[in-house]
């Protein structure tokens, strides 16, 4: 499996909501939730409906 | 079980009246005839620069507060200072400026005119506040709206006779009620009415299910003049530099820092459909960082969201 980098530009204060949410959800760290998050907001948003 | 009433009177049109609520007193203001646009403006009784805000209401309840819309001061105060506990008819507006002078003047020729800012300015003088005091009103039994293109409008008034809506202090207030000086605009239907203010005593239990309310919990943020920089209020009108000036802004410097993110072959085929909805951002880190706090915000901000749903879809 490939595996692509983004390069994502985050201020201390972003981190310090990311970091806090990592702990919070249990996440394995910082892109995990990243990650995480992408998914579940695509899959809310843009998942066109299984026919 | 009936409110115990406290104190009753009836402002006739071009006026408006000020009056001390303390804190769990209710002040209701109702329709005598209908039709009656009240503006409404409400201080701390104890230290007047904090005051009702209508943008931070706007934020926390919408551009129509009705029943159970808390009114919440300004920053940095930022705390619900009443509660809009009654409201017979729903039909509100804090989007709107009160009317002035100036505006009957430009848009109508008519320099002298009653309109909520000299009507709310000559009430208020009653307790030592001047006409720089008045600040944006609650503008209750104002019916407007947003057209398409995203302007606001004002549409007929509906308030029947008796009419009311009643709201609870959560501190000791000052509240300054004025019939609106509007009759050659739609506010109140071309024609200015009596309406009746009255103070009653909560119901037992009122005021704490307001205070027990999640929004009502006290937070550090809210902050008072005790933590102030400059505790003094400024009493000229002049505004001079401070020399001795030494910024002090929080969290400076921002500064800003590059974290890699890695995607599978699944994921970044994702985030690419992403980009191309062009609604999120045009690159790979712009989208991935506008998703992430847009999923945060749905998934565990508290109080409004300001996400426009719909829009967010593909
Ligand atoms: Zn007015």
């Amino acid at each position: 499996m490939n595996t692509h980098d983004v390069n994502l530009r985050l201020n201390q204060q972003q981190l310090e909501l990311l970091d806090r949410t990592v702990e919070e959800q249990g996440s394995s760290g910082r892109g995990d939730l990243i990650v995480r998050a992408l998914n579940e907001y695509y899959e809310e948003h843009f998942q066109t409906p299984a026919t | 079980m009936e409110r115990e009433l406290v104190f009753e009177t009836v402002m006739e049109p071009g006026t408006g009246k000020g009056v001390e609520l303390r804190r769990g007193q209710v002040l209701r203001i109702e329709q005598v005839e209908g039709g009656q646009c009240a503006d409404f403006n409400l201080f701390n009784l104890h230290d007047y620069k904090e005051h009702f805000h209508t943008a931070r209401t706007r934020h926390m309840h919408g551009l129509m507060p009705s029943t159970g819309a808390l009114l919440w001061s300004a920053p940095p105060r930022d705390r619900p200072i009443a509660a809009l506990v009654t409201d017979t008819l729903g039909s509100n507006d804090i989007l709107y400026g009160r009317c002035s002078a100036f505006l009957y003047d430009y848009q109508y020729g008519l320099p002298v005119h009653t309109n909520c800012h000299d009507i709310q300015a000559e009430a208020q003088r009653e307790f030592g506040l001047t006409p720089d005091d008045v600040h944006d009103s609650f503008n209750f039994f104002m019916n407007t709206g947003i057209d398409p293109s995203g302007n606001p409008f004002i549409a007929p008034n509906l308030a029947r006779r008796g009419d009311y809506v009643e709201i609870l202090a959560l501190i000791d207030v000052l509240a300054v009620a004025n019939v609106c000086g509007a009759d050659v605009m739609a506010t109140s239907n071309f024609e200015l009415k009596p309406l009746r203010i009255a103070i009653y005593e909560s119901l037992p239990g009122e005021l704490e299910s307001q205070e027990s309310r999640p929004e009502a919990a006290a937070h550090v943020t809210q902050r008072d003049p005790s933590t102030f920089r400059v505790k003094q209020i400024k009493a000229d009108r002049e505004l001079t530099r401070d020399k001795s000036y030494v910024p002090a802004f929080t969290n400076v410097p921002i500064q800003r820092q590059e974290l890699d993110v890695q995607l599978s072959d699944a994921e970044i085929a994702r985030l690419d459909h992403l980009i191309e909805t062009g609604q999120l951002g045009s690159t790979r880190a712009e989208v991935l960082r506008y998703v992430f706090f847009s999923w945060w915000i749905e998934k565990f901000m508290q109080g409004p969201k300001h996400f426009d749903r719909e829009a967010a879809k593909a």
